[in-house]
């Protein structure tokens, strides 16, 4: 864990409330981006990440300091969300680029000022976050907290609750159903011609 | 054409958690196998892909939002709670001493009866009355020592089962005397017939007790993770077997199954699993369906908290399929004294359903 959560964490078990503001900003974005990745809806990923800040704060005393405060606050993330799909809110739903025009975040135009290059990457987006999203939620969830977040196994598997293996044949299946999906969307798209990269008629 | 066992390899070499003799045998056969090469390539362009996702960030209201719930429903930091010690004698002492109250009460009444009866009230001509027999017969019951002590009535069944020890019966090995009415080997469940013979051998009863021999304990609750997790079952270890990674005997008892899924899960389990690096083999060996007396169904009905007749009662069956982790399923030790707070939660969220199996299976490693 590292030296500045600690303390936090030490200052709110002190009774400074403003101490956990800080916690919540020091990991309240990478919780809710591995949250929209798995939930694939922005409004359910900020109250699942909403409701978690509260449940940690609330069970701080018995985080014991022997896994990282993100794993721990993963573990009631995903336990939130869990509850929130008992109570019939469907937030593991899995429906591909449901968010439309939303889906893509503003691309940073500077990394590539070519022509063509922002709307390449923004489809190249759409097509991996729409494989993503017809993964299994179980399977979604080990590329994400492998790929996006970096995790170890052994964390996943302290996150999810299941044994080191299940973990290691959820990414092999994961992986491959990936690569599949891809494979047969390139397949696709190189059949019919993509709007987007059809050759304009010049004017007359 | 690679076999999955070598695409398991390259998917462990992208997640780079191979050992280093894993990742030789990773290397070598990228070296030979240009198929290997490109699916590997893939792979990693793959993993590139999701790493290289736009990364999202939520509106900085966040924090003081949850900050403002915190102070305006007055949330609070809870403190550990100190264990709680049941003290198995407390309600007795409670039951004592209001019986104690109660015998005093009536003694004094009867006492001052007694008393302004014996004593003629003045002019009075009402007969004396005289007690005849100096030594009445006690009037407490004795209860025979064998007799069977009520059944506790609670909202937990399973919890005061546990408490009392009563499950350990089920974890008892098989009477030799009895036949068992359906054993097989676990790969024989691959045939159809058979596995159709089990289906409707453990639909035969609403309460269902299973004896499986493993290789390995550990493996083995592995692998039912695994297999109750795809049928969107929640497992909750109790904490002595999550301790133990599963070595040493335990019983699984789940709910809310039906026959045909019941087998497919078993089925599954008598698969090897190539997808695993290890223990590819599985180590279900052979399967038993133990025959239960009626008293037993009834106790295995009354330990998973459910009538059995309302068991029975199949016009109240559920329609249509569970949906994932509506269901739960508790791994115990066998030796458990009191429940876990693993296990009282289990307790508490259960919702059984009428015209499904409740089962208990215990597993055992073969010596």
């Amino acid at each position: 864990m590292s030296a500045d959560d600690h303390r936090l964490i030490a200052e709110c078990l002190k009774g400074n409330t403003a101490a956990f503001g800080d916690l919540v900003e020091r990991h309240q974005d990478r919780l809710y981006n591995t949250m929209v990745r798995l939930l694939d809806h922005a409004e359910d990923a900020r109250d699942v990440v909403q409701e978690a800040f509260l449940h940690a704060y609330q069970s701080l005393h018995s985080f014991k300091g022997d896994s990282l405060f993100f794993t721990w606050l993963y573990r009631i993330a995903m336990n939130t969300a869990i509850s929130m799909k008992r109570k019939q809110r469907p937030v593991l739903r899995i429906q591909p680029n449901r968010e439309g025009g939303n889906l893509l975040e503003p691309l940073d135009v500077s990394e590539g000022n070519q022509p063509g290059y922002a709307l390449e990457m923004a489809e190249e987006e759409r097509r991996i976050h729409e494989a993503l999203a017809r993964l299994s939620p179980e399977h979604r969830a080990v590329l994400v907290m492998k790929d996006m977040e970096g995790m170890k196994y052994e964390d996943m598997a302290e996150v999810l609750d299941v044994p080191i293996g299940t973990i290691r044949s959820r990414l092999h299946r994961a992986r491959l159903e990936m690569r599949e999906i891809l494979i047969h969307d390139e397949a696709r798209s190189e059949k019919k011609p993509s709007p987007a990269i059809a050759p304009e008629r010049e004017p007359r | 054409m690679l076999s999955d066992e070598l695409l398991q390899l390259l998917t462990a070499y992208v997640d780079g958690e191979l050992s280093q003799r894993q990742r030789k045998a990773a290397r070598r056969l990228l070296e030979r196998s240009a198929e290997a090469r490109t699916v590997l390539a893939q792979l990693q362009a793959n993993a590139q892909k999701v790493r290289q996702l736009p990364r999202r960030k939520v509106e900085p209201s966040l924090a003081p939002e949850v900050l403002q719930v915190i102070t305006e429903q007055g949330r609070a930091i809870q403190r550990p709670q100190r264990p709680v010690v049941r003290h198995r004698w407390r309600p007795y002492a409670a039951t004592l001493l209001a019986a104690s109250i109660l015998v005093a009460a009536v003694g004094g009444v009867f006492y001052l009866v007694a008393e302004s009866e014996e004593t003629p009230l003045k002019g009075g001509t009402g007969p004396v009355v005289v007690n005849s027999n100096p030594n009445p017969p006690p009037q407490v019951k004795r209860i025979p020592e064998r007799e069977t002590p009520p059944q506790r009535k609670g909202p937990n069944p399973l919890i005061a089962q546990v408490i009392e020890g009563t499950h350990h019966d089920f974890a008892s090995p098989i009477p030799v005397e009895r036949e068992p009415v359906f054993s097989i080997a676990m790969r024989e469940l691959q045939k159809e017939p058979v596995a159709g013979q089990l289906t409707t051998q453990v639909e035969k009863d609403r309460a269902v007790h299973l004896d499986i021999t493993v290789k390995n304990n550990a493996v083995a609750l592995e692998r039912l993770q695994s297999t109750f997790y795809d049928h969107g079952i929640k497992i909750v270890l109790d904490p002595q077997v999550k301790k133990n990674a599963g070595k040493g005997e335990y019983l699984v008892f789940a709910e809310n199954l039906r026959g045909p899924e019941l087998t497919a899960m078993l089925r599954e389990l008598s698969r090897d699993d190539s997808r695993l690096q290890q223990n590819a083999r599985t180590p279900f060996e052979k399967v038993t369906v133990t025959p239960m007396t009626a008293q037993e169904k009834k106790r295995v009905s009354g330990l998973l908290g459910v009538e059995p007749a309302k068991l029975d009662a199949r016009a109240e069956a559920k329609d249509g399929e569970f949906k994932r982790w509506e269901r739960s399923a508790v791994v115990l030790p066998p030796n458990q004294a009191r429940p876990s707070r693993e296990v009282q939660t289990f307790a508490s969220e259960r919702r059984p359903q009428a015209g499904t199996i409740q089962v208990v299976i215990r597993i055992r490693q073969e010596k």
